[in-house]
């Protein structure tokens, strides 16, 4: 069944979608130089796997830091997971920040706001990558 | 108080960026302690060195970051190719004339946009610097040779 896995790097997210255990998960700092590809290949991965995402899928983000150019890469991404929800497939979406991170809680609210996505942000001290 | 202060002159790169980052998050936290928009703070200067490693053409870069009278002084210098240093300019100088109102939106347009530019930039580091509230955002730009401009960008920040 489909896996895409990512290791994390200092300027590059982990990425763990596994069709098989329903694992999905975005994990570290995004600050790549070219965050369009980075991204779109993933929103591609996601696009071609569509019909393996079950309902009761639950994406996990974690993102401590990322840069303006990788705002604009996670929109690629977010707004495949949107085309899902529209298609049918329930998903959750749990969008992790320190306590008290004005930045990362900012930015999920925005995500909710422009996309109109069903975003959990969930304050942890725990790191869930 | 001892405030730390970060020079930096020299190349750029993904590794030195890196460096930078760390350079700057240990500053903040020794300079300002727990605050709940350091995060804010740190991404200003990012924004900026992002757009130097994006876009410089030639020599180095110079980085400043400082505290001076209550305020947090950002500089960064690099050289760009004549079109990105005017283009650089002339939306600094719209942005700077936008309401916070107008900034948001400005902002949030740019991230519906999926166009992303030639060199990877998504059009969204000046508008995401001025949105976080700083007090000066200016950047200047002056001919280096026949292709490339100098260009000067400088952030002010409150720190009440």
């Amino acid at each position: 069944m489909p896996q895409l896995k990512l290791e994390s790097t200092k300027s590059t997210p982990g990425i763990l979608f596994d069709t098989d255990s329903g694992i999905y998960k975005v994990g570290g700092i995004a600050t790549p130089l070219n965050a369009y590809e980075y991204f779109k290949n993933i929103a591609d991965w996601l696009k071609e796997n569509e019909a393996q995402i079950l309902s009761g899928s639950v994406f996990k983000f974690n993102l401590p830091y990322f840069n303006s150019a990788s705002a604009k890469g996670l929109m690629l991404l977010l707004t495949a997971l949107k085309a899902m929800l529209e298609n049918g497939t329930i998903l959750e979406i749990i969008w992790y920040v320190e306590p008290a991170d004005e930045f990362m809680i900012e930015a999920g609210e925005m995500y909710q706001e422009i996309l109109g996505l069903p975003i959990r942000i969930e304050e942890s001290e725990e790191y869930r990558s | 108080m001892i405030n730390n202060a970060i020079h930096y002159s020299g190349t750029i790169s993904s590794q030195i960026t890196l460096h930078l980052t760390d350079m700057l998050t240990a500053a903040a936290h020794a300079n300002f302690g727990k605050r709940s928009d350091l995060k804010k703070l740190c991404s200003i200067a990012l924004e900026l060195i992002d757009n130097a490693q994006r876009y410089c053409r030639a020599g180095g870069i110079l980085f400043d970051w400082k505290v001076e009278e209550g305020k947090l002084v950002i500089q960064l210098q690099n050289i760009a190719s004549k079109e990105d240093a005017i283009r650089l300019k002339e939306s600094t100088d719209i942005i700077k004339k936008m309401s916070s109102e107008e900034i948001t939106l400005a902002f949030k347009a740019q991230l519906m946009d999926p166009e992303f530019g030639e060199k990877g930039g998504a059009g969204l580091g000046m508008l995401q610097i001025a949105r976080k509230g700083v007090d000066n955002i200016d950047v200047n730009i002056s001919p280096f040779d026949e292709e490339n401009y100098a260009c000067n960008s400088y952030v002010r920040i409150s720190l009440s």
